[in-house]
């Protein structure tokens, strides 16, 4: 069973800097769990420390049931694969891919053949002979995970390792890596500042910001709920509307318009009380007719997504955005009127983020073993 | 070949290393194995170039001598060594030849040569300019003991290469100017280093800094004043630091005038030499070692203070 | 008009200016290229022979040839001791961060500028005297390499501080001790850096004279820098062509170096301009 555990977990750096904050954090046997945030919020760190790299200040590690915390870096029985794959350039292909093996001290047919068959299942037995520099990209990459594979490690520590690709090869290699995975069974840790490579990757996730972590939750539950206001602005490739607005009569008012208001928010709250509330363009529909619950204002902006718009509205001083299959789009000056699913609603306390009535997403926590620590 | 050093063009202030690498990168090396693979050289330079140095503060005070009964017991004689040097008319006749040397060969004559190289080639590709630095840096590079002997060569008074070339004259330069000759041999010998830094310098000053100026309608000597120099600066002092403690504790002039005729070529370097281990006064030829590195670290010292004072 | 004018006259000036610099720094140097092949040189460098008669005479006479050797074999000592020790040293210290290492380094760089030899003549040959290793290569190749290791190690560091750690630290991941990390990844990749070392030490002890002229005293164990000088300053007229020979001879190595570093790497300032 190779299952990370981390419990209380502070890294400290000289000059005070606290890139991990108190995290308690569990990480299944064989689960694909995604680091996601900003740069500096401490999910490289994090990794690092897992993989030995930096010592902890306080707290302790576990992978695989025992305490590596004072252990070795060589000693953690980890793969780790870098952003820039650290592939060594003086070396072969196929001896880069056996180096690990090298420093095992395992006989030198021996790890060639278990080189090559690792080459092999990622369709490099052209290359081996080659140096990393007359490698592409992706290949490249390839070498880079061969020799993890290649390790046989209990787990594997990824830091960004699509990130030096481009565009169109990262989503081939964001499949390829999601079916690796699952066939090598292998716990996988992933640090990605790419909030679409987590979702598409990920068993589980953790968002982190300043060394904490903001939401632990499956990429469903972390795109659907965000606990607050940090998270639900960082998921979503078209920015989640977040709009500011007051309880009022059982409603929400948001500039001039009514929202309604969610019962699962709505026994939290008191008139008066000041919120953010947060709807996705892809949960809201636009209608060219007055509506109830539906933000009223004029079509400003048309900005192609493919196959739908991203249509900006603007009225009162409030702005939000809806997507529109193509076909449907208004014209720029149009009146339009927003109409957010209620269902998807979602309400955030203004002072401190959190979203209100959270209840059952961030519980599941709990449920799942560990609690994310509230910030 | 004078010990070469690369120029580091700024006192050090911080350091480079983005504060990730560090505690991470102790655990790639580890303390104790960084330790065991500093300490060969550590070791070395403390054994034999820190400690002598600081030996030299001590011996200065002793009156070690080579041969005789102060060799099998030196005793110590507090500031002996030093009244006798200050009253020591030799002593005070190497200095003034030092300091003209290094002023007239390294502070004048290869800066100056240096640069105007520099700066005259430094848009020019052809292959005129790689023979020109070729020369320049062959005659750094060749052994000093060969290089003497060219030099003695080429000032012959009777069959000479110069005198030839000057027609009929037949002046013994190394007799009759010999300090010159000196200084002018050593401007040749060490030219290169200054080339070499201003070259590489000036080809870092961004050219829309000149271009900018040319367009105020700068002349090309104002251009140099005005946007070049202010910002080569730093490289400048480097270079004349480096070079004029290169050149204070050269022994080379030994290999061509032996400090003659008369000491009128007798520097510091030589001085020392004779009287410490030619003459076997230790304790003499410390105390004056200790002067030499003390002059020396007054000159670096206002050196780095001139640098310090940039922008 | 008036300015084209200028301009052509500055051109002149300045093209003048470097030919006679030029010549300046070539004719000394006449003299090493003609009077080897002249049977009959004089101290005047002009062509004729051409005669590889005086080489001959070099490579019979065993003074020389045996200076020659030495000078290599002082040479390689140094320069092994050299790059083991910086190379180990350089590593460290651009991985392990200590307070004030840029700092020190820089001062040893300016102490190694100014103690080699001259300055510290006396207490280094106490030093070596009483370390019973005077007339001995050992003796001498320490006093070379403690004067040469500061300004190696900051050049190499330079090398270091640049090859990135992830290389190191993917190894160190998969079980290398930093022995396994420095022979299998780090000495590979510093390698340029430790054959500009490498060239930069021999050039340097080649030329060096004034360590084994005080620290030698068998005329057998005197490297050529020692033996060339001697040659000339020995009473009475030297022989030239025995000289002429000798010299060129010892200094084509190191102009072979010099032009073998220049076509491979250039001839850059590491540290401080490279920036």
């Amino acid at each position: 069973m190779a299952e990370v555990v981390l419990r209380s977990l502070v890294k400290e750096f000289p000059g005070g800097v606290r890139a991990i904050d108190r995290l308690d954090l569990r990480i299944e046997d064989g689960e694909f769990f995604a680091l996601l945030g900003p740069s500096g919020c401490g999910k490289t760190t994090l990794l690092r420390t897992i993989a030995g790299l930096e010592a902890p200040t306080e707290g302790t590690i576990e992978i695989g049931g025992r305490d590596v915390t004072r252990v070795q870096p060589g000693g953690r029985d980890v793969a780790m694969v870098f952003q820039d794959y650290a592939l060594y350039p003086h070396m072969t292909v196929i001896d880069n891919i056996a180096y690990p093996l090298k420093v095992k001290r395992v006989p030198k047919a021996e790890r060639h053949r278990t080189a090559a068959e690792a080459g092999a299942s990622l369709q490099l037995e052209a290359t081996m002979e080659r140096r990393p520099g007359q490698l592409s990209g992706g290949q490249q990459q390839r070498v880079a995970l061969a020799r993890a594979i290649a390790y046989r490690p209990q787990v594997f520590l990824f830091d960004e390792p699509l990130s030096n690709l481009d565009a169109r090869l990262r989503l081939e290699a964001r499949s390829f890596l999601k079916r690796l995975q699952h066939e090598l069974g292998t716990t996988t840790v992933y640090v990605t500042h790419d909030q679409s490579e987590a979702l598409a990757l990920a068993d589980r996730m953790a968002v982190m910001e300043a060394g904490r972590v903001r939401q632990l939750g499956t990429p469903v539950e972390v795109f659907r709920r965000p606990a607050n206001l940090f998270v639900a602005g960082f998921i979503g490739s078209t920015p989640m509307n977040l709009l500011e607005a007051t309880v009022e009569d059982g409603g929400l008012r948001v500039g001039r318009s009514r929202l309604p208001l969610p019962a699962a928010a709505g026994a939290h709250l008191a008139a008066g009380d000041k919120v953010v509330v947060g709807v996705r363009p892809e949960y809201a529909t636009l209608a060219a007719e007055e509506r109830p619950g539906a933000i009223a204002g004029q079509v400003t902006l048309l900005e192609s997504l493919g196959s739908a718009f991203l249509v900006s509205v603007e009225g009162d001083g409030v702005r939000a955005q809806v997507t529109v299959p193509e076909g449907g789009q208004p014209a720029v000056g149009d009146r339009a009127f927003l109409v957010p699913d209620p269902g998807r609603l979602l309400v955030y306390r203004a002072d401190d983020g959190e979203l209100v009535g959270a209840g059952q997403p961030a519980e599941s926590a709990a449920a799942q073993g560990m609690r994310a620590t509230p910030p | 070949m004078p010990t070469t050093s690369p120029a580091p063009a700024e006192a050090p202030g911080g350091d480079a290393q983005p504060p990730r690498g560090e505690p991470g990168a102790a655990a790639v090396l580890g303390r104790p194995a960084a330790g065991a693979f500093v300490a060969p050289a550590l070791l070395l330079i403390a054994a034999f170039l820190v400690f002598p140095a600081l030996w030299t503060l001590y011996l200065g005070l002793t009156d070690y001598r080579l041969t005789g009964a102060a060799a099998v017991n030196p005793s110590f004689v507090g500031l002996d060594n030093y009244t006798q040097a200050l009253s020591d008319p030799q002593f005070r006749n190497s200095l003034v030849v030092t300091a003209l040397f290094v002023f007239g060969s390294a502070v004048i004559g290869q800066t100056f040569l240096g640069f105007a190289l520099a700066w005259t080639m430094r848009d020019w590709r052809s292959p005129l300019r790689s023979v020109v630095e070729v020369l320049v840096i062959v005659a750094w590079i060749l052994p000093g003991s060969v290089v003497a002997f060219l030099w003695i060569a080429f000032l012959d008074g009777q069959s000479g290469t110069l005198n030839a070339l000057l027609g009929g004259v037949d002046t013994e330069w190394l007799l009759e100017t010999p300090l010159l000759a000196v200084i002018v041999f050593n401007t040749w010998r060490g030219t290169a280093f200054s080339m070499l830094l201003y070259g590489a310098a000036l080809s870092a000053v961004p050219p829309s800094h000149l271009e900018t100026a040319r367009l105020a309608g700068a002349s090309a000597f104002q251009q140099l004043r005005d946007v070049v120099l202010p910002t080569i600066r730093g490289h400048i002092l480097t270079s004349l630091l480096l070079i004029s403690l290169w050149t204070f504790n050269d022994f080379t002039p030994y290999l061509l005038t032996r400090g003659g005729p008369n000491f009128r070529t007798d520097v510091l370097p030589v001085f020392i030499f004779r009287n410490a281990i030619s003459s076997g006064q230790l304790g003499y030829g410390a105390a004056i070692s200790t002067v030499v590195l003390g002059v020396n670290l007054v000159i670096a010292l206002f050196y780095l203070r001139l640098l310090r004072e940039r922008t | 008009m008036g300015g084209w004018l200028r301009l052509v006259a500055a051109r002149v000036g300045f093209s003048a200016f470097v030919a006679l610099a030029a010549a300046f720094f070539a004719l000394p140097m006449l003299w090493l290229v003609f009077a080897p092949f002249d049977p009959t040189p004089t101290l005047a460098a002009r062509p004729a022979g051409p005669t590889l008669a005086n080489f001959r005479d070099v490579f019979q006479n065993p003074l020389v040839l045996t200076s020659l050797r030495n000078s290599v074999l002082l040479a390689l000592y140094a320069m092994v001791l050299v790059v083991a020790a910086a190379t180990l040293a350089a590593y460290a210290l651009s991985r392990v961060h200590l307070p004030g290492r840029d700092l020190l380094l820089y001062v040893l760089l300016l102490f190694s500028s100014v103690v080699s030899g001259t300055a510290a003549m006396v207490p280094l040959f106490l030093l070596v005297f009483e370390l019973g290793l005077i007339n001995t290569y050992l003796g001498v190749t320490l006093v070379l390499t403690g004067g040469l290791l500061p300004a190696a190690i900051f050049i190499l560091k330079d090398f270091t501080d640049t090859t990135p750690t992830s290389y190191e630290e993917s190894a160190r991941v998969f079980g290398a001790s930093p022995f396994q990390i420095l022979r299998d990844i780090v000495v590979p990749l510093v390698r340029p850096g430790m054959a500009v070392i490498a060239v930069w030490s021999i050039v340097n002890v080649w030329g060096n004279f004034l360590i084994p002229f005080i620290l030698l005293r068998d005329p057998d164990l005197a490297p050529a820098s020692v033996v060339t000088y001697s040659f000339y300053t020995e009473g009475g007229q030297a022989d030239l062509r025995l000289l002429s020979a000798f010299s060129l001879l010892y200094s084509v190595p190191v102009v072979v170096m010099y032009l073998f570093v220049q076509r491979r790497y250039g001839f850059r300032f590491y540290g401080g301009i490279k920036r």
